[in-house]
């Protein structure tokens, strides 16, 4: 039988802009670290097979490289010693630190979008990145950046409208 | 108003059971059987135990208390006691230090199974070898009104096939259960009724009620799903075993086998109509494969039959249903309780007739619609507002979408607009509201208010349906408070049932209006005597006490530094049991129009636009209500043609989000939702439950619109690419009959023996002529 | 190399994965892990540790060879939905989902050689071949025939899929999946086509345990662009050829079916690109 030691990888990793040194088993998903080793409980376990979206995070494999912003991924798909030394943003790096909302978030909130809201931090990731590269999407565009997030509360139509109205915010705001 | 509980949510702040964590905590994990059926003939926990990092490992045999428990029927052990009778069911459990170690402890039992046949066919079930001490028929009921032999000029008759429909709730089960300073247990979990919970945890613990406190965690989504004990007993147990938390949390593969699904079924119905299309008889059987432990399966079916006779008008008929035991997953709640079921058998009916009659599919639905004062087939006036016909005028008035739209297939791009036919169906449907058959329908709610800051307490478990916005909403209207706390649901107020059966508006919103109502007339009390006033001319108007419209005080100046409290209960009238009156509190009407848009050789279907038009009461909150319209109306497409647990031989093939498919938003259709508000009696505002009925009336009308793109029978849902491509189906027999009139009227009488086996009565062709 | 422990490496170059392969016989090759990790969860593969390859530079990107397009095996599906070749960048277009695509890879679909997956019918139509690189140097093999059964292939041992290449003669081609809902599916049945200077190439997904392709299916289809034959005779040669699975999902017969009728849309849209059809 193999020791812990053996089954074990330690590396860094930048959270939410939190520097970490990680020892985890070798196969551990970066959902599951995020979670359970470093108590970042933001995304969230639907099905830890890559199908629901619920722990989209944003992560740049060479954060020093200036036009690496990152892209939005499953963690539960990631084995998360393959992100050794990268950065990693969480839907904790979205919006401001006293409870302030991006436009994304405030959208959600304002059209209904959230009922349980289990499914909410994946989505907001996942059209923060989307408006991030097309400001003025269209519903079917928005549909196929999104149908990697599953939600079964909402029905899709006030999360349609959320990005549509965060889109908007977000014109009118950058002339 | 925007929900309370939204700002964390979408922040991703918001604490979920998934989420749950204490100083030196536990993790439990399940072992469960692999068999859908078979004797125990061994269990050695030994070198699970002897494991570094394993505190605890319990059977059956450790459970201190009563081995069983269950919604209705206590005959499901929380750990399995000699045989087991699902694939899936739980036999031991494990607590240690860390997730890894518990699965490793788990897989260290050694469990010897004998396998037995497995009986998994429901049809059989009746007459096959008991599976349980309690027998095979979960619950068989038939009744008959008028004169079941009445016929008109033309009779259709078809079998319906439903299949088994997951909640598919985002967030699996979680929960963690601390022991406490008393001897007793605490458990924070994600549930949909805390009392029902802390009962049947009671039973098994043997701990007194009061020893059990169940506290809700964030819960993401429910649907039903979590109206049983899964895990939570578990949890407990092995928090009083080892003296220390224990969390425990499925995988969504566990999460599959541990909760209820929606009952698969089989509907025959047959309906006469005269030549107007006015149904002169209606006749149903209904077998739901309950699977293999009760949970609410006598419950359900008694929905499923009494609801074929569907919103219309029918005065003769008979029917009967039996819910059955097999070794097949156990079945229970799940939104809509019986009702999508019996909504797809009977709309299929009505268009069945209306083909038969030339008539069109509204036309023959607003000839039978029920109308107040009109009698149930099952004995029940409806004497609140019945507002079938207003729904169905409400739809029809909705513009039909142009062409074009998303096409079928989607990403795949198979489909080209060459190959697609449009189709539009309708569907009008029924719900009962709240429990029924004499259950206690209740719930309790203390609010307090201080300087002008509101604190409800309530039992009632926010599922993501946004009761904490109705009790926001209430408190800041009825009360003026500035700001308003909804605590954290438990169970040290008394139970507020079950957030099921779209029921929590009414009942526990009304409970904490009453609670409202009751400060507020406390506080203008006080105000009156302190300033000399007439209380009766006393009010609050946005935020301040005001005397004959005056404004004298700010609610939250009024009476500084005194709390003032109030504990209000409400309760439905009671219920009756099946044929004694009134077996239901309620019902809500809804109509629904779908527009598909299908590739016939391919048989990949597009759902385009739903509209909806439902009687909801009154609009609590707009974009709440749309919320529930939408969120229900996708859920019932998703039944009508991809969601299914398949099971073979006892096992589901498909307890993942790979081959269990909901919809994404790329199926998701656009919805339009118009409302027909007729205030339900008896309620603040005229609320009336909202959520159930959207999923009803989704399921047969997209079904009725892929048939009119088809032109096919298509009696079973979830409707595959092939039943379309290779055209799998039987259509309904169409008898021309000799018109009888009824030769008896009135009256609902319940027959106590079965008829017959489960299946159909005998052939129209024999009896008709 | 980025990181070494007993059981993970992270290596930078093909160099270093190769050897850190060579020092752990037992772990698997993990690309993207979209194929790896369900699997692990789900327990349908046993792994003794990882090679992960998402940090070897060289494994990324495309460039050209001759008439040829070379494919890193390490290059993410979210790269590959402009492709030129229409086949290429519908199957990347269509496989997972937005979020899946930006980790999965072109080599992992590959190797996982399921015969449901979207990369396999456009590779076998598009004519692909696969570089192959272990210690003892490189080969090139055609990716036909590199499939032997459901998640099988002639991947030596210890060897790495480093390249996908495609030749670049012009040509339209397309890809088509069907499934049971209107994204995020695993195909119930697909299909690729191919047509230059006026021959039909159709290759086709989950019609068989391996990636499928024929000729007598494809002198039909042939015959159908240029009008000497007619949907239906390419029908009955698809069913001919084809031996798809029954299962839970669909019917073998649906999948005859459908497979046919893909086939017979895939010409018609060959048709319309020439300036022949409808
Ligand atoms: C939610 C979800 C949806 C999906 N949908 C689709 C879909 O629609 N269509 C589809 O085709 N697939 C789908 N997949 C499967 C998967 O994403 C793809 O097959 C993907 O391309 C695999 O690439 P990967 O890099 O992630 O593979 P990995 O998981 O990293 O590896 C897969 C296999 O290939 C081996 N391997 C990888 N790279 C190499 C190499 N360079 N040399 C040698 N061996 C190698 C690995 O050892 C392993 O056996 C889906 C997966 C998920 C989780
Ligand atoms: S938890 Fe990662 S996609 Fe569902
Ligand atoms: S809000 Fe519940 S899953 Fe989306």
């Amino acid at each position: 039988m193999s020791s812990e030691a053996d089954e074990s990888v330690t590396f860094s990793l930048t959270v939410d802009g939190a520097a970490h040194e990680v020892t985890a088993p070798w196969s551990e998903s970066l959902l599951t670290v995020l979670r359970e080793r470093l108590g970042v409980r933001g995304p969230k376990t639907g099905c830890a097979h890559g199908r629901c979206g619920a722990c989209a995070v944003r992560v740049a494999f060479e954060p020093d490289r200036a036009d690496d912003d990152g892209h939005v991924l499953c963690s539960c798909l990631l084995p998360a010693a393959t992100a050794a030394g990268c950065s990693v943003r969480t839907i904790a790096s979205i919006g401001g630190p006293d409870g302030e909302l991006s436009d994304v978030q405030e959208a959600f909130l304002a059209e209904g979008a959230v009922q349980c809201g289990i499914c909410t931090a994946g989505f907001v990731t996942a059209a923060t990145e989307l408006l991030d590269t097309d400001p003025d999407p269209t519903r079917e565009q928005i549909e196929a950046a999104l149908y990697g997030n599953l939600c079964r509360c909402t029905g899709y139509g006030r999360i349609v409208a959320a990005v549509e109205t965060a889109a908007r915010t977000r014109r009118e705001a950058t002339p | 108003m925007r929900r309370p509980d939204g700002q964390a949510k979408v922040r991703g702040e918001f604490s979920y059971a998934g989420d749950l964590h204490a100083e030196g905590m536990l993790h439990g994990v399940t072992l469960r059987s692999p068999h859908p059926h078979a004797r125990l003939l061994r269990i050695d926990t030994a070198a699970a135990r002897a494991l570094p990092g394993v505190h605890a490992v319990l059977t059956a045999a450790d459970v201190p208390g009563d081995l069983h428990f269950g919604l209705t029927l206590r005959d499901e052990p929380v750990l399995a006691d000699g045989v087991v009778r699902y694939a899936g069911e739980p036999v031991a459990v494990v607590a240690a230090i860390d997730p890894r170690t518990a699965r490793r402890a788990a897989r260290a039992i050694v469990v010897e199974y004998e396998p037995l046949p497995a009986q998994t066919d429901p049809t059989l079930a009746a007459d096959a070898e008991p599976l349980h001490a309690e027998g095979n028929v979960y619950r068989h009921l038939a009744y008959e009104c008028g004169d079941p032999r009445a016929r008109g000029v033309v009779t259709v008759e078809n079998t319906y096939r439903i299949g088994m429909q997951d909640p598919a709730f985002l967030a699996p089960e979680a929960g963690m259960a601390t022991p406490t300073a008393d001897g007793g247990v605490r458990l924070e979990v994600a549930t949909q009724w805390l009392h029902s919970d802390q009962r049947q945890i009671a039973w098994a613990t043997g701990l007194p009620p009061e020893k059990v406190q169940v506290v809700l965690a964030g819960v993401g989504g429910a649907f039903g799903g979590r109206e049983d004990v899964t895990l939570h007993t578990h949890a407990c147990l092995l928090a009083l075993a080892t003296g220390r938390p224990v969390k425990m949390e499925y995988t969504r593969e566990e999460s599959f086998l541990a909760h209820r699904q929606r009952h698969p079924g089989t509907i025959w119905l047959r309906h006469s109509a005269d030549a107007s299309g006015r149904v002169v008889s209606v006749e149903g059987r209904v077998v739901l494969d309950g699977g293999a432990y009760a949970s609410t399966s006598p419950v359900v079916i008694a929905n499923t039959v009494t609801l074929l006779q569907g919103p219309y008008r029918v005065d003769n008929g008979r029917f009967e249903g039996w819910s059955v035991r097999t070794n097949n997953p156990s079945c229970g709640a799940m939104r809509g309780f019986g009702v999508p079921q019996a909504a797809f058998a009977h709309e299929s009916q009505m268009d069945a007739l209306a083909a038969a009659l030339d008539l069109d599919p509204l036309e023959i639905r607003l000839r039978n619609a029920l109308r107040r004062g009109d009698t149930a087939t099952f004995g029940q006036r409806f004497t609140q507002p019945t507002p079938v016909r207003e729904v169905i005028e409400g739809l029809r008035a909705v513009p039909l979408p142009p062409a074009g739209g998303k096409l079928p297939g989607g990403v795949g791009r198979a489909s080209s607009p060459g190959s697609v036919r449009r189709g539009v169906g309708y569907a009008v449907t029924m719900k009962n509201l709240a429990f029924s058959e004499g259950h206690v329908d209740e719930s309790t709610a203390t609010v307090s208010l201080r300087d002008g800051h509101a604190t409800v307490h309530c039992a009632c478990a926010e599922v993501g349906q946004g009761f904490v916005t109705v009790a926001e909403q209430v408190a800041r209207t009825v009360l003026g408070a500035d700001t308003v706390t909804v605590t954290q649901p438990d169970t040290l107020i008394a139970s507020a049932g079950s957030t099921s059966a779209s029921r929590q508006t009414m009942a526990s919103g009304t409970a904490v209006h009453r609670a409202c109502v009751a400060v507020r007339d406390r506080l203008l009390a006080r105000v009156a005597r302190e300033r000399g006033l007439d209380a009766g001319l006393l009010s609050i108007q946005d935020g301040a006490v005001t005397c004959d419209g005056t404004p004298l005080v700010d609610v939250a100046a009024a009476t500084p530094g005194h709390t003032v409290r109030a504990t209000e209960h409400f309760a439905h009238p009671p219920t009756t049991a099946l044929g004694q009156g009134d077996v239901y509190v309620g019902f809500a009407f809804s109509a629904q129009r779908a527009v598909v848009d299908v590739d016939v050789e391919l048989g990949l279907v597009s759902v385009v636009q739903i509209a909806s038009c439902q009687d909801v009461g009154t609009v609590v909150n707009p974009t709440q209500l749309l919320g529930q319209i939408e969120g229900g109306i996708v859920q019932g497409m998703g039944l009508a043609v991809m969601e299914e647990v398949v099971v073979v031989d006892g096992h589901i093939t498909n307890p993942e989000f790979q081959d269990y498919l909901i919809p994404t938003i790329v199926d998701a259709p656009e919805v339009v939702s118009v409302y027909v508000t007729d205030p339900q009696p008896g309620m603040p505002h005229g609320w009336k439950g909202v959520g159930e009925p959207p999923l009803c009336t989704a399921v047969p009308a997209v079904a009725a619109a892929v048939r009119d793109a088809t032109g096919l029978p298509l009696p079973s849902v979830p409707i595959r690419p092939e039943h379309i491509a290779l055209g799998i189906g039987t259509p309904p027999t169409v008898t021309r009959t000799t018109p009888r009139p009824p030769a008896t009227t009135g009256g609902t009488a319940l027959s106590e023996e079965p008829a017959d086996r489960p299946g159909t009565w005998e052939s129209e062709g024999a009896a008709g002529h | 190399m980025l990181l070494a422990a007993p059981r993970f490496a992270l290596p930078e170059t093909v160099g270093e994965a190769l050897s850190a392969l060579a020092e752990r016989p037992d772990a698997v090759v993990v690309a993207g892990g979209t194929e790896v990790m369900p699997d692990l969860l789900w327990r349908v593969r046993t792994a003794a540790g990882f090679v992960s390859l998402r940090r070897v530079g060289a494994l990324r990107g495309t460039s050209r060879d001759g008439d040829e397009l070379v494919v890193g095996a390490g290059t993410p599906v979210a790269a590959l939905v402009d492709a030129e070749a229409g086949a290429l960048a519908a199957a990347a277009r269509s496989l997972g989902t937005p979020l899946v695509r930006t980790e999965a890879t072109i080599g992992g679909n590959v190797v996982s050689a399921l015969p449901y997956r979207n990369m396999l019918p456009a590779l076998l139509a598009l004519d692909a071949r696969l570089e192959l690189t272990s210690d003892t140097g490189r080969r090139t093999v055609a990716f036909d025939g590199f499939t032997t059964a459901p998640g099988v292939t002639r991947l030596g041992e210890g060897e790495l899929l480093t390249a996908v290449r495609l030749p670049t003669r012009p040509c339209f081609s397309d890809y088509v999946k069907i499934g049971r809902r209107n994204a995020q599916y695993v195909a119930t049945v697909s299909a690729a086509v191919v047509s230059r200077n006026g021959a039909v190439r159709l290759a086709f997904g989950n019609a068989g345990p391996v990636p499928l392709r024929s000729d007598a299916v494809d002198v039909v289809a042939t015959a159908l662009l240029d009008g000497r034959a007619g949907p239906d005779d390419l029908r009955a040669a698809v069913a001919d050829a084809v031996d798809p699975p029954e299962d839970t999902v669909a019917s073998a017969a649906y999948r005859r079916h459908a497979l046919g009728v893909l086939a017979t849309r895939l010409v018609v849209r060959a048709q319309v690109d020439a300036g022949l059809g409808s």
